[in-house]
């Protein structure tokens, strides 16, 4: 009965993603039929995913389609060279930050914790349970600016760029708040029970040349460790954010943001991608980014050191999507990810088959790597 | 699916109620009644037998003072998050933060098991058991532990020594590297393992209770809401039952337990699950060799340890810090988030302060 279920699912899928590309391209519907399925049952994709990632664009040839790849097989991929009893190392940004910030690498300032399991403030004291404690924290604790951020969050939900004004908190798109209101809200939330509260970070200066933004624009660098403990920057991307929001998460072009990639040799920029008219998939950005092409980012070679350093740190791990903000203290370690969501990208998806090859051979990643 | 539970609960109570008739030489009615109550109070029928609860004997006072697994657990939870319990639970998680602050804990020599081996001294990954086998001939001491990264109550533990071109585990059996690297491998429960130093006890320790397993101390903290760390119970586990851990395991390893008064810093007696359970007894009454009123060794360095670094592992506020005392001083072996208490009635101090502090 249950997979009777679960097909009846799968077919209303197909249909629906088969009638949005339908509509959205005028595609016949037997071929996008047909590539979904493929698609499905080659590398993994829902029907869902491939039609917002653009793969059922009948003007994306075949042999494109196929080098992208999907979320599934990063898992699996991830699953592989990232030990799962391991996960909330890096899952749980409490803990990540506690313990990767013991080894030095240059990361946020962490003020506390909060949530409805109580907390911890920066000098040592508990913040005991209930929202009176953690508004007491919250109006005293932290600095002028803060970001508060769910400690087991991801995609950037829940997380707020605070600044004081007055009695109140602001965050970047504008919504106020006291402390105590702040302090019920997030000891009321129904799906994170401790929020980090840490410094807020800002661009270097010279990234304003390619997007001028107050909400922190972070790259997303994945590093693969060889058998012999050399650490490879297999690919890089850097968040674009136009959207103006708290955050610079894409979520597939729900939030107004922009992504390029980044040849990890030379730190300079490919070119800037929104979401398509339509909302299927990427095209070239318009607008203040688009001529940013080949611009060379500030401090490359620091931060590819820093991702050298920070993958280390993290065996036996070894596949982690770092994000690093080149701020103006230099380039900073925000989260890392092992399960990190597949950069929308042909580019990517060729990444993705040689890290898994070079790992299965013992091997090195073959192509551009730094 | 209610007289699913119902049944089996009667069945516990029935068993219970006789084991505890034909100990107590008490009528159905009053071993029932005080049954009555102890359920109340969050214990299952079996936990109240295991821990002797239905003894007339028991001041009822003392009985007030055990905490029942259920009732334990909530308030832990409420003192420790509970998205943030692999900060201490994951062995590697903990070593590795420890060893960053200064926290005394076994060397950590790498992992295994199929989600990934790492050969932390050399700087290489370790794959297949070519890999494993040239690590374990190269890089590791002839002494080591291996133990699974979220293991619990000792399970999975190996203590293994170097013996020619073998091992031998701890309940003496020989194997190969290649064989082990297999072994960890296929293991149904845990995919990764921590492989550390192999520590030994401080000769005080072996002069209490010699045991060829290392016998901790299980400090147990609380951060109170104003930031103070106060203990509230020490206990020594003893090595008298078998295998590799000292675990008590509910009275499954054999193993026993002696708490410390604080107060003084003496022993109290080394409890040992009575046959055929029904609560403890003194462990001296089946060995003949009693450690009650001797001093706990290394006891004001275990405490010194706990008070400076409990801060660290915030907003966990109450933790069982499992301390190996060894001739270079305490080290901390693991810290639980989900301790126990086995045979042990809390002080008043210690209640009032897990309840309210």
């Amino acid at each position: 009965m249950a997979r009777i279920g679960r097909a009846a699912g799968q077919v209303r899928a197909l249909a629906e993603a088969t009638c949005t590309a339908r509509r959205t391209y005028g595609a016949s519907p037997v071929p996008t039929l047909r590539r979904a399925r493929r698609l499905r049952t080659e590398a993994g994709f829902t029907y869902d995913e491939a039609l917002h990632t653009g793969l059922l664009d009948p003007a994306m040839p075949d042999a494109r389609a196929r080098r992208f790849v999907s979320k599934d097989a990063v898992t699996r991929l991830s699953d592989r060279l990232n030990p799962v009893a391991l996960i909330t190392l890096t899952e749980q940004k409490a803990i990540f930050y506690r313990v990767i910030g013991e080894t030095g690498l240059p990361m946020p300032r962490l003020f506390g914790l909060v949530g409805r399991g109580g907390g911890w403030a920066g000098d040592g004291r508990p913040v005991p349970v209930g929202p009176a404690a953690s508004a007491v924290f919250l109006a005293s604790g932290p600095p002028e600016e803060f970001v508060v951020k769910p400690s087991g969050g991801y995609h950037g939900l829940g997380v707020r760029v605070l600044r004081r004004d007055g009695d109140e908190l602001v965050d970047l798109a504008g919504a106020r708040t006291t402390p105590a209101g702040l302090a019920e809200e997030l000891c009321a939330d129904p799906l994170w029970d401790v929020f980090v509260v840490q410094e807020r970070l800002r661009n270097h200066p010279d990234l304003d040349t390619i997007v001028r933004s107050d909400t922190l624009q972070t790259l997303r660098v994945t590093t693969f460790v060889t058998d012999d403990c050399d650490v490879q920057v297999v690919h890089a991307g850097m968040k674009l954010a136009l959207g103006g929001g708290n955050v610079d998460n894409f979520r597939e072009g729900t939030t107004g943001n922009a992504l390029v990639e980044v040849d990890v040799l030379t730190g300079e920029l490919g070119t800037p991608m929104a979401p398509a008219p339509g909302g299927l998939g990427l095209a070239p950005a318009r607008g203040e980014v688009a001529g940013t092409e080949g611009v060379r980012l500030p401090g490359w070679d620091e931060v590819l050191a820093l991702a050298r350093r920070a993958a280390l740190e993290l065996l036996p791990c070894r596949n982690i999507g770092w994000d690093i903000s080149i701020t103006t203290r230099g380039p900073v370690v925000v989260e890392a990810n092992r399960s990190y969501d597949p950069w929308p990208s042909a580019v990517f998806g060729d990444v993705v088959r040689e890290v898994d090859r070079a790992h299965r051979s013992g091997g090195r990643v073959a192509g551009r790597t730094a | 699916m209610r007289l699913g539970q119902t049944l089996p609960q009667l069945a516990e109570l029935g068993r219970a109620t006789r084991a505890a008739m034909r100990e107590y030489g008490e009528g159905p009615a009053a071993v029932l009644r005080r049954m009555r109550r102890l359920r109340a109070r969050g214990f299952t029928y079996t936990e109240a037998v295991d821990e002797g609860l239905l003894d007339p004997a028991m001041p009822d006072g003392v009985r007030g003072r055990y905490l029942s697994r259920h009732v334990r657990e909530i308030r832990q939870n409420v003192l420790n998050p509970l998205s943030l319990e692999d900060f201490t639970e994951e062995k590697l998680t903990f070593a590795r933060y420890a060893e960053s602050l200064g926290i005394p804990v076994p060397r950590t020599y790498g992992t295994a098991g199929r989600a990934g081996g790492w050969n932390r001294v050399a700087g290489r990954m370790v794959t297949g058991p070519d890999g494993f086998a040239r690590m374990v001939a190269e890089d590791l001491a002839d002494e080591f532990v291996i133990k699974p990264v979220l293991g619990y109550l000792g399970l999975g533990l190996r203590v293994l020594r170097r013996d020619g071109a073998v091992l031998v585990d701890q309940d003496g059996r020989r194997i190969d590297a290649a064989a082990l690297h297999a072994e960890l491998d296929a293991d149904p429960a845990f995919d990764l393992f921590l492989i550390q130093e192999r520590l030994h006890n401080h000769p005080d320790v072996d002069a209490l209770h010699a045991s060829p397993m290392l016998q901790t101390s299980r400090v147990t903290s609380l951060v109170t809401a104003g930031g103070q760390v106060r203990m509230l119970f020490v206990s020594l586990k003893v090595g008298t039952g078998t295998g590799g851990a000292d675990n008590y395991r509910v009275g499954e390893t054999g193993n026993g337990v002696a708490y410390v008064d604080l107060d003084t810093g003496l022993l109290g007696p080394a409890l040992v699950p009575r046959p055929g359970r029904l609560g403890p007894i003194p462990a001296s009454e089946l060995d003949g060799h009693p450690i009650e009123g001797r001093p706990m060794p290394l006891l004001a360095e275990c405490l010194d340890l706990v008070t400076r670094h409990a801060h660290a592992f915030l907003p966990m506020r109450t933790l069982g810090w499992d301390i190996a005392l060894t001739a270079r001083g305490p080290v901390v072996v693991e810290v639980n988030n989900f301790w126990a208490s086995p045979h042990g009635p809390l002080t008043d101090e210690a209640w009032d302060l897990f309840f309210r502090g």
